[in-house]
Formats: C-alpha cells, sequence, structure tokens
C-alpha cells in the first residue's frame, strides 16, 4: 500500500513537473520561489478558455490568514465534520491531485472542476478553473438537473433512462471538512445514475486551500453580468 | 433538423423544423456582431477580472493591432457562412425523410462548423458566455436541451464551463431552496470574507531602499494590473516592466513574491 502511494505520488511530480516545461526559461527551474508546492513544483499554470492562471502560494513566509476561513466553531448542524469518503466508490483527491486533475482532465475538457457550493460563498473567491454548480441543482427536483447532466456528457436514451458512458469526470470540493455541500452534491449526483468512478471529492475544499496559501480567484463573470 | 441530435424530441418532428432553422440562422449571422465587441473593451475587462491572466500584456498588444482583428472578423463571417450552409444541407436531407442515413455526416459537418465558429470567437478574446448567452435566448422555448444536446457533442470546442454557468444561472432561479439548512448556508456564506486569500488584493507596499516605492508582487497580479493600480492605465506597464529588468526578462511572467520599483 505504501509502496503504491509513494509511486502515484511520484509519478504525479514527475507529470507536473513536465506541465512546467513550457514556462520561461528563466523562471523554468522556479529557482527564485521560495515557497513551492511540491519540491519539483514551484507553480502549476493553467489554461482554460484561452486564459492562463497561475496556481502558487502566497511568498511571504510569515503570513496568515485573518479572513473568515480562521473560525474553529460553526454551529453544527448544519456545519457539521465530514467523512473522508462522501459515497462509495469515489475517489478521493488532496491538493497535487486535484492540481494533476486541472492539468489532465479540465485543460483537456474531459473533466470539470466543480465549486459545489451555493454563489453566496462561491462569490467570494474559488479554485482557479472551477465552474460553479451549486448542490442544490443536482436535486431531482430541479427542472434544469438533466439539462446539466447532458451538459456534462451524460445521454438520455430513448427509454428515458441514461447513459454516463461519455459522461465527464468531475471533481467536487467546497468549504471544507465541515462542509456538506459537495458530499450533498456527489450522492445526488450518485443517485441521478452518475458513476462514482467517476467523481472525485477534495474534503480539504476552500479551508485548506486557502490555508496553504494557495491561489484563489474571484468569479468576475459571477459578478460582472446582471 | 434539430431532432437528428436529440431522439428524445421525436415528438415535434415536423412542425417546428423551419421556424427553428430561421431562428439558428438569425442567431449564427448575430454572431459576428457579438464579437465585434471593441479590443479595448474586452482588454478593460481582462485587467479589470484582476486574475491572474499572464498572457494579458502580451494580449494587449495583439488586440491593439486592428488589421489583425478585421482578418479576424473576415474568419468569423467565413465561419458562420460555412455553419449555415451545413445548417441547410441538414435540413434538406431532413424533409426528403432520408435523415437517417444523411444526417450523420451533415451533422458531423455541422458540429465542425460550429466548433470552429466558436474557437475562433473565444481566440478572440470575446466572451463566449455572451455568445452562449444569445444562443439560449434565441433557442428559448424550443424544445428543451436541444441547445445542451448540440454543444455537448460538439465536444471539446465549445467552452464547456461558460455553457455550464449559464445553465447553472438560469437554473439557480428557478431551483432555489428554500428550507432551514440552505437559508443558514446562505446568511454564513454572504458574512464570510475572504479578503486577505483571493487574488486581485491589492499589492502590499513596502519602503523601498531609497524612499521610493516599492511593491510585492500578489498572486493574480500581471504588470498590466499593477500599472493600472499605481497609475491609473494599463499602459504603464512598460515603464515597471524597463524600472524591474534586473528582475524581469518576460513582461509576461512576473513571479508572486518580487519586489518591483515603481519609478
Amino acid at each position: 500500500m505504501f509502496v503504491r502511494r509513494f509511486g502515484f505520488a511520484a509519478t504525479l511530480m514527475v507529470a507536473l513537473a513536465a506541465t512546467m516545461g513550457g514556462v520561461h526559461g528563466a523562471f523554468a527551474a522556479g529557482e527564485d520561489v521560495k515557497v513551492k508546492i511540491a519540491p519539483d513544483i514551484p507553480w502549476v499554470d493553467i489554461t482554460i478558455g484561452g486564459k492562463t492562471v497561475r496556481i502558487q502560494r502566497i511568498q511571504d513566509t510569515r503570513h496568515k490568514l485573518t479572513n473568515s476561513f480562521t473560525k474553529t466553531s460553526r454551529a453544527c448542524p448544519p456545519f457539521c465534520i465530514q467523512p473522508i469518503r462522501p459515497a462509495k466508490g469515489v475517489h478521493l483527491a488532496g491538493e497535487l491531485e486535484l492540481l494533476d486533475f486541472l492539468k489532465k482532465k479540465v485543460e483537456t475538457g474531459k473533466g470539470v472542476l466543480v465549486d459545489a457550493r451555493i454563489p453566496a460563498w462561491y462569490r467570494k473567491g474559488t479554485i482557479p478553473g472551477a465552474v460553479n454548480i451549486p448542490f442544490t441543482l443536482f436535486d431531482k427536483k430541479n427542472p434544469y438537473r438533466d439539462r446539466i447532466l447532458m451538459v456534462l456528457g451524460a445521454k438520455r436514451l430513448e427509454d428515458g433512462t441514461w447513459d454516463f458512458g461519455g459522461a465527464r469526470e468531475l471533481l467536487l470540493f467546497c468549504n471544507g471538512p465541515w462542509c456538506g455541500q459537495s458530499p450533498r452534491a456527489i450522492r445526488n449526483l450518485i443517485s441521478a445514475g452518475y458513476p462514482p468512478e467517476k467523481l472525485h471529492y477534495y474534503r480539504g475544499g476552500m479551508q485548506n486551500w486557502q490555508l496553504l496559501g494557495l491561489t484563489v480567484v474571484k468569479p468576475a463573470t459571477a459578478t460582472a453580468r446582471k | 433538423m434539430w431532432n437528428t441530435v436529440n431522439p428524445a424530441s421525436g415528438r415535434h418532428r415536423q412542425n417546428r423544423k423551419p421556424m427553428r432553422l430561421a431562428l439558428a440562422g438569425a442567431l449564427l449571422c448575430a454572431l459576428p456582431f457579438v464579437s465585434s465587441l471593441s479590443a479595448k473593451e474586452s482588454t478593460a475587462r481582462a485587467f479589470s477580472e484582476g486574475r491572474g491572466a499572464s498572457s494579458g500584456v502580451a494580449q494587449l498588444q495583439a488586440e491593439l493591432a486592428s488589421s489583425v482583428a478585421q482578418q479576424d472578423e473576415a474568419d468569423l463571417k467565413a465561419l458562420t457562412d460555412q455553419v449555415l450552409k451545413s445548417l441547410e444541407t441538414i435540413a434538406g436531407g431532413d424533409t426528403q425523410g432520408k435523415k437517417q442515413q444523411e444526417a450523420p455526416g451533415n451533422y458531423d459537418q455541422l458540429m465542425r462548423a460550429l466548433g470552429a465558429l466558436v474557437e475562433k470567437a473565444t481566440q478572440q478574446g470575446k466572451s463566449s458566455e455572451d455568445i452562449l448567452a444569445l444562443i439560449e435566448e434565441a433557442l428559448a422555448g424550443q424544445d428543451d436541451a436541444t441547445l445542451e444536446a448540440l454543444i455537448a457533442q460538439a465536444g471539446g470546442k465549445v467552452e464547456l464551463r461558460r455553457l455550464l454557468q449559464t445553465l447553472v444561472r438560469k437554473a439557480a432561479m428557478k431551483a432555489t431552496a428554500d428550507d432551514p439548512y440552505t437559508r443558514m448556508l446562505q446568511a454564513e456564506g454572504e458574512a464570510t470574507n475572504t479578503g486577505d486569500a483571493a487574488a486581485g488584493s491589492s499589492a502590499t507596499s513596502v519602503a523601498g531602499d531609497r524612499g521610493e516605492r516599492v511593491i510585492v508582487v500578489q498572486p493574480g497580479d500581471t504588470l498590466g494590473t499593477i500599472a493600472l493600480r499605481h497609475y491609473g492605465s494599463v499602459g504603464a506597464w512598460r515603464k515597471i516592466f524597463e524600472a524591474n529588468r534586473h528582475v524581469l526578462s518576460d513582461p509576461n511572467l512576473v513571479p508572486a513574491g518580487v519586489r518591483l520599483r515603481l519609478p
């Protein structure tokens, strides 16, 4: 098990490091980066829809969070600690796996990084490359659910059932270990028939992402339009 | 002809074809107008988004060359014509009842043309969200999911994220759950601040060695955003770049954490 884990991590590093190849020569090695993501990964550039965003860590080694993500004790319920795996068969992701997913699946159109929080949270900042699909929209009562599934690559068959063979892989996250929004989205997706093996869960969510000083973007489209 | 796209919508097979074709035609004709947002406007938007688009400056330079833009418009027009032509071919095959045999090839053609069109518009830095919103509007009231099926099958060429965002926005208006859980989520979400982690936060000013201004580049900053913030103009990026040649070798690569002198 340990060997396998290590093997996976090593492969990931090599894969991510390889993606840095295109970065400009002067900084290719990232030698000037004090706070790297991993020994061989100073940063990760992702290009989606013609825009490139660099994901990196805050370089001030004395920096501390002071925002709302320093709160320890939101009321439970509803803000309860979540199990590590929201449903059987779902893949688990940490930060490196998420970055790998962005490079291998999102950039290539094979997968979608889903911020499953309601817009009130999403607007405050999200992980670069994420699409906001609030967990409420995966509820079977939502008249638009089928259309969303269709865009995600599921096909409606003549008999009214779904073929998820061509469905995209999804990596879902929300606020972190105390947030039930993405686990709900995952369970709703599975009850709609989405194969669990096409779903990934980043339990760390915005909490761990920000705690590590990783790049957060404020979604311009959510505020700029209408 | 949309029915070849979506077998589930077979119930409307005969009636709506002409109207849909007209709609789609009108819509695709309108695309070049959507995409003719001025270069300045879209550039300003790119910067005001405050995202770490390291290609920002290059994009600015590219967009200022208006001759290039004109060439792009011509390309768009050509692609639009191609789409319309494919649409006609499909419609023809459809009315003759040969749809089953003929549609797939024509359909692929349409998909390719549509994909290329959207790709082109996206390349130009036009918001494909705008384009998709327009398509959505034009097809509103038509068969459910026609557009989704169309675009889902166009594969990676159409910007999936934008389409999802459009859909989600529409869906969110209809499906706003009003239960205690969602209300509490809403309240906590509204009260949340992410001030010190979000990109676009203004660069920290620190005292320079000789009393000049020095800033520390924050994640998400580009020379363009820094110039806009400190000089009120994106164009001032060059001045900053020149003054910092000792730490910057490429204006498009400005690593966070680097200290820049502001001349």
